[in-house]
């Protein structure tokens, strides 16, 4: 048996797919088990024996004739050349956990039995080869209702159940380095918009120094050098920070993390590497990224949600490095960790529609109640869907009739511009889209049966919705005609 | 070459390659020559930020 996964997104995503493969290597302990990667991030993957062989895509070598002489068929054969070189391995089953349009192309022209994940049909359109990738593509990221850690979806697309031994890599761990106790921070973030500002980090780092007595100790890449030594200059107390900054493998994380009292940071790929490690964290999240889905794992960690990196005092930080020390709880609003395996308890009321909405159209859960806008609009998708339905009909006996194309065509688009008009909806839209996008290229007769199915579900949400929210209304109206 | 420069250069490359694709499609039927120009096209996207991850941005 062998089995390729493909991951060719950053850092963080590389680091967050270990639980998977080690689930991988538990269902098929006899697998020969590889992974492709890009060559610039294969420092997450290589040197820790979880996979038997590791491919490289390089970027520098595709683009190279690109930036040269605009040769785009020279790039063209460096990525047929890699295809070439992956069909030769014959693989029983390969997995795409890169979600990137590029990996569905990619992955299409593997040859194998069996896909997981972003793939594309022979005429070029997408395919999602399981549920979990269409979910995946409809409801995750900023702004979006998914609650799902991305660390359990990318195990769902790879078709493991996670569980606790999935996530001990404690064999990863090495000897220790330093006698003092210190705690583990880094100042960068993935991106400038996740970053919590130099200034605030001064007056937190400052403030718990001044009452603790473990140390600092600075971690991130080359490219954060500049970051570190601006604290480091400006630190009331520079002996108590230890700078490692630019100076450590993810295999030298390991090891400091192994023996570290905490971590602190905000969201980066060592966030993601502490939650390996079962290192509680101190995780400060803003609305820039959802910490639902990329935040702490490891058992006792803790996330500090603000709006903007503004809104979040450095006092209150320094106090909840304390807490996340000393092991205490604070009365600040926190969201707790239980451990690696189970889901975030969220307390956010405004977020909460969405996702209950979520869970009615994929996991059978129970409706949301919707306000009185909502159920309007509903009421008229619900009628939209109705009239799709019979218009398709009308398509069955007569399919080449333009104008019951044209009909087809404006309905639809009704249905999907009406997310502009109330956002409470999304979720619903996002899934008749990608449900529609999924349909498989084929026989006309089949698309129709496809696509009558979508409308038919279309209106039973609808329905469903509507129906829940009008009883309740009805029984708050009783209510409060009783207690009159 | 600088990150800038390249990511400029990129750009421009990329603008041809749609408009490559575009004329392509006009004049044949999906072909492999096509897909794989798709492919390109994705990647390249891809390294100038158009296309991102929907988690990492």
């Amino acid at each position: 048996m062998k089995i390729l996964i493909l991951q060719l997104a950053r850092f963080g995503d590389i680091l967050q797919t270990w639980p998977s493969l080690k689930g991988l290597r538990r269902i098929y302990p006899k697998a020969e088990i590889h992974i492709l990667t890009r060559k610039n991030f294969v420092s997450a993957i290589e040197d820790f024996g979880l996979v038997n062989n590791i491919w490289l895509l390089d970027s520098e070598a595709i683009l190279q004739p690109l930036l040269h002489n605009e040769n785009y068929k020279e790039s063209i054969l460096v990525i047929n050349e890699l295809i070439q070189r992956l069909n030769q391995e014959d693989f029983n089953i390969v997995i795409n956990l890169s979600f990137s349009s590029f990996s569905s192309h990619l992955i299409s022209k593997i040859k194998t039995k069996q896909v997981r994940g972003y793939s594309r049909f022979a005429d070029g359109t997408v395919d999602f080869a399981d549920t979990t990738s269409a979910y995946f593509y409809a409801q995750v990221g900023v702004g979006r209702s998914n609650r799902i850690h991305i660390c359990d979806l990318f195990a769902k697309v790879a078709g493991v159940e996670l569980i606790k031994e999935d996530w001990d890599f404690s064999n990863l761990a090495k000897v220790k380095n330093f006698e003092s106790r210190y705690i583990v921070v880094h100042l960068g973030a993935s991106n400038s918009k996740k970053q919590y500002p130099v200034d605030l980090w001064l007056k937190a780092l400052n403030k718990f120094i001044e009452n603790n007595e473990c140390d600092i100790v600075l971690i991130g890449t080359e490219n954060e050098k500049q970051l570190s030594e601006k604290i480091v200059n400006r630190c009331n107390n520079k002996e108590r920070i230890i700078n490692k900054t630019g100076a450590t493998k993810f295999s030298d994380l390991i090891e400091l993390f192994s023996y570290a009292q905490g971590f602190v940071g905000c969201d980066s790929a060592p966030l993601q590497l502490a939650s390996l490690v079962n290192l509680k964290s101190l995780n400060l999240s803003f609305s820039t990224v959802n910490f639902w889905e990329t935040g702490p794992k490891s058992a006792n960690s803790r996330v500090l949600y603000k709006n903007t990196p503004q809104d979040l005092i450095p006092e209150t930080v320094a106090v909840e490095m304390n807490h996340l020390v000393n092991q205490t709880y604070s009365f600040e609003p926190m969201v707790y960790v239980q451990n690696q395996v189970s889901p975030y308890k969220l307390n956010f009321e405004c977020e909460e529609t969405g996702w209950k909405l979520l869970k009615l159209i994929y996991f059978n859960g129970a409706a949301p109640i919707l306000k009185r806008d909502c159920i309007a609009l509903l009421q008229t998708i619900q009628k939209i869907a109705r009239q799709l339905s019979k218009t398709l009909i009308v398509l069955q006996s007569n399919p080449l009739n333009q104008e019951t194309l044209v009909l087809i065509n404006i309905l639809e688009h009704k249905i999907l511009i009406s997310k502009k008009l109330n956002l409470v909806l999304s979720p619903l839209i996002d899934w008749f889209e990608t449900e529609k996008r999924i349909i498989p290229p084929g026989d006309f007769k089949n698309i129709v049966i496809k696509t009558q199915k979508i409308y038919q579900k279309l209106y039973a949400l609808c329905d469903c919705l509507i129906t829940s929210s009008l009883d309740k209304e009805f029984e708050n109206g009783n209510n409060k005609v009783d207690a009159s | 070459m600088e990150k800038k420069q390249k990511l400029e250069k990129l750009a421009t490359t990329l603008n041809k390659l749609n408009q490559l694709e575009a004329a392509l499609k006009n004049s044949k039927n999906y072909t492999k020559e096509i897909l794989d120009l798709e492919m390109l096209i994705e990647f390249v996207k891809e390294q100038v930020g158009e296309n991102t991850h929907p988690t990492t941005g």
